[in-house]
């Protein structure tokens, strides 16, 4: 149990590391995937609402305090996006398949981002529905991709499609 | 773990937890615990971005080479021109861009945050950067210093929806306030129907808003059109600097911090 807390806790630096490093290669006209997101939604479908809770949390945390935006926007949108889906998701005996993964992690990624820039336009002249059409859908359509291609690659796939395919009856 | 706990509860927590952070979030503990993860999470940040850069700065390295021999020889040539200009340049007194030392850094990532465009780079106070410090390519401004780590600073660029920069158009001398357009475009707003404005016409810093020296180049008109109030135009700016692609940046450190 602990040694899958510290692994889990290594890819989560991991992942932060090449949200950092790897978002300029990543980027598409301004639009940047949340690697972090994808982290988090994996972790809840493998492991349930709790992890999602907890993972959410420790990464947003971590992006919110590296970035310039306030500090626990993030960790507050991530877990509890991560919870209640996992929570919704709990109570069905259904399986996901790629297509459902990219769906749902688009839609997870959509109220994620809106819930932020809510907070990020603040104090901004730049109107709610430009933002929205301009960087909060592509940005969410980018982050489901992202998601999507990670599970079929090769060593993306075995865990967490398996995860996804197998998870039925998981205990949250 | 939270078997004995009604459902919820864990969740109620950590979002307590978080709002605790907001409302704390301009707070000398919170400000000293972001710099410190800031500095960390460089130390691996930076071999992953030098590696990926790596075909890039070689690459950029062969052209500035060559770029360098051209411009030798024309340097050569221009000899004597250029001690004119010299000549006249001190009679102008360009004593306010003299005044500013620039204080080299490196890109070192982006900020991990999608909806923020800022990046973070290698330099912090030890370097003797501080907050609002303007921060530019040689193709133009990329943004200013938001926060300053030990060893590294956040960068808030041009893109950032919660920066405005004072803008002015270099022809026509019409003062705006330059903001981001998303998608990397800027707009300048503010200027009255009546200003005279073409597309193709160079934005710079006025140095009006006290953040950004004058005379900087932001970027290029690329569109004019009528704002739908009727007295402002709505102008798009294509940033000069290319704000996707940063890797060697100068900060410019103002004269009363230069000493």
């Amino acid at each position: 149990m602990l040694i899958e807390i510290v692994k889990t806790f290594i890819y989560g630096v991991i992942v932060l590391i090449a949200q950092i490093g790897l978002s300029p290669l990543l980027e598409i006209s301004g639009v940047k995937p949340d690697l972090l997101m994808i982290f988090v939604m994996l972790l809840m479908v493998r492991n349930g609402a709790y992890a999602g809770l907890i993972a959410g949390f420790m990464a947003g945390i971590a992006q919110d305090l590296i970035s310039i935006g306030i500090t626990g926007v993030l960790a507050l949108a991530k877990s509890t996006i991560a919870f209640w889906l996992g929570r919704l998701l709990g109570g069905q005996d259904t399986s996901l398949k790629p297509t459902g993964w990219f769906l749902l992690l688009s839609l997870a990624s959509l109220v994620h981002n809106f819930f932020v820039s809510l907070f990020l336009l603040q104090g901004s002249d730049i109107g709610l529905f430009e933002y929205l059409i301009k960087n909060v859908i592509p940005s969410s359509l980018y982050t489901g991709i992202i998601g999507y291609i990670w599970i079929l690659l090769p060593f993306g796939r075995k865990k967490p499609e398996e995860r996804l395919l197998s998870r039925t009856r998981r205990d949250i | 773990m939270f078997g004995k706990i009604k459902p919820y509860v864990p969740w109620l927590a950590t979002s307590l937890l978080a709002m605790g952070f907001i409302f704390s979030n301009q707070s000398p503990q919170i400000n000293t615990l972001r710099q410190n993860l800031t500095d960390l999470i460089l130390i691996g940040a930076h071999p992953v971005n030098s590696i990926l850069n790596a075909p890039r700065v070689w690459n950029e390295n062969t052209r500035m080479r060559e770029q360098l021999a051209v411009m030798s020889m024309k340097i050569a040539r221009l000899g004597d021109s250029g001690t004119e200009a010299l000549r006249l340049r001190r009679m102008m007194n360009f004593r306010e861009r003299s005044s500013f030392k620039l204080i080299t850094a490196e890109a070192i990532g982006m900020n991990p945050d999608p909806g923020i465009r800022s990046v973070l780079i290698n330099a912090g106070s030890v370097d003797s950067v501080r907050v609002n410090d303007a921060v530019i390519v040689p193709t133009g401004v990329v943004g200013r210093i938001y926060r300053v780590g030990r060893r590294s600073s956040a960068v808030q660029l041009l893109l950032d929806p919660n920066l405005g920069v004072a803008g002015r158009i270099a022809n026509s001398y019409d003062d705006g306030i330059i903001h981001s357009a998303g998608m990397r475009k800027l707009r300048l707003d503010g200027i009255p129907t009546s200003a005279t404005i073409e597309v193709g016409d160079s934005v710079i810093t006025s140095g009006l808003g006290g953040v950004f020296p004058q005379g900087l180049l932001i970027g290029y008109v690329n569109k004019i059109s009528l704002n739908p109030n009727r007295w402002l135009l709505d102008i798009a700016v294509e940033p000069s600097a290319d704000l996707g692609r940063l890797m060697e940046l100068f900060i410019i450190q103002k004269a009363d911090s230069a000493d």
